[in-house]
């Protein structure tokens, strides 16, 4: 089990980027499910759960930017491997520069936590 | 696996059956399961939560709305032909003992035109996510209001509307019944196993 977070995330924040980080997440090569998981958690995002993680998956396969194989298990039962289709990279590197854009848009909003 | 693991699965496999998910589907979905506790170390419950509201939610995530769709427009059809095959069935053979001619009387078509749609909703309730135990419940309120109105609305509005051959409305009677009975028979004969994705150890 990856360790726990210590902050929780408002649940609106995370449903708004999501699925952008799981994008970026296999832009780094396929992978499996619990792994997406993990590296969710190390960034910082906290525990994303298997009922939450497996239907934006599942999305995101419907909509064409990811694709998914079975594959055999090291001495276990199958893996179910996720790859970001040629649709999946383009659509992240759209998102991404719109995500950079409306963080820059909100940090005009908000003070910086150094100028209180 | 624990027992309470597979009344998860079994919970989310129904769930997913009652709302017309292909048997091949179903396994993918069930395999993700298996394979993200099998490395997480979690349980289903505790990765998955609830099997019905996750079965709810991967259903509309999988097959689109089209399935459910489907479902309820099937069950739309087999409800409103059965009431109409059953109402047509009763008037025809009382008719028939009665000089031939069947009286249809202003209940008879009120409970043609609105018990469908009521039944309709009180199906569709049954089956929210969540449900589950209150299901027994619901499908009792709906035989109830069936029941009820078959047989209290020709005694509250019983003006005769029109009169027509007892023959005719016993064809329409078996016609109705053939055409809710259809779908059902029709599916008996296609096999719809869950299959396992995974490739053999």
């Amino acid at each position: 089990m990856y360790p726990m977070d210590e902050v929780r995330w408002p649940g609106e924040w995370l449903r708004g980027v999501l699925e952008l980080c799981v994008l970026g997440v296999l832009a780094d090569g396929p992978t499996y499910g619990y792994a997406i998981a993990g590296r969710l958690a190390e960034a910082g995002l906290g525990t994303v759960k298997g009922g939450t993680l497996y239907p934006l998956l599942a999305r995101l396969e419907g909509e064409g930017l990811v694709s998914s194989s079975w594959h055999a298990g090291e001495g276990g039962p199958g893996r179910k491997y996720f790859v970001l289709t040629a649709a999946g990279r383009r659509e992240l590197r759209t998102r991404a520069r719109l995500w950079e854009r409306f963080v820059d848009g909100t940090w005009r909003l908000i003070p910086r936590p150094e100028e209180e | 696996m624990t027992k309470a693991d597979d009344a998860w699965r079994d919970a989310f496999v129904l769930e997913l059956r009652l709302r017309g998910v292909p048997g091949t589907v179903i396994g993918e979905a069930l395999a993700e399961v298996d394979a993200h506790c099998a490395d997480s170390g979690q349980t289903p419950a505790e990765a998955f939560g609830d099997p019905v509201r996750y079965a709810a939610q991967r259903a509309g995530d999988i097959a689109g709305p089209t399935a459910l769709g489907r479902t309820t427009l099937r069950a739309w059809w087999i409800q409103t032909a059965a009431i109409v095959g059953a109402e047509g069935l009763w008037l025809g053979l009382t008719g028939l003992l009665d000089r031939g001619q069947a009286q249809i009387r202003l209940g008879d078509l009120l409970t043609v035109i609105v018990l469908p749609p009521v039944l309709a909703v009180i199906v569709a309730l049954a089956f929210r996510p969540g449900m589950g135990r209150r299901l027994s419940v619901m499908v009792a309120l709906a035989f109830a209001v069936a029941i009820g109105a078959a047989v209290g609305s020709p005694l509250l509005w019983p003006r005769v509307v029109v009169e027509a051959p007892a023959l005719i409305l016993i064809l329409v009677g078996v016609v109705g019944l053939g055409a809710a009975l259809w779908p059902i028979l029709a599916e008996r004969h296609r096999p719809d196993p869950i299959t396992d994705p995974r490739p053999p150890r």
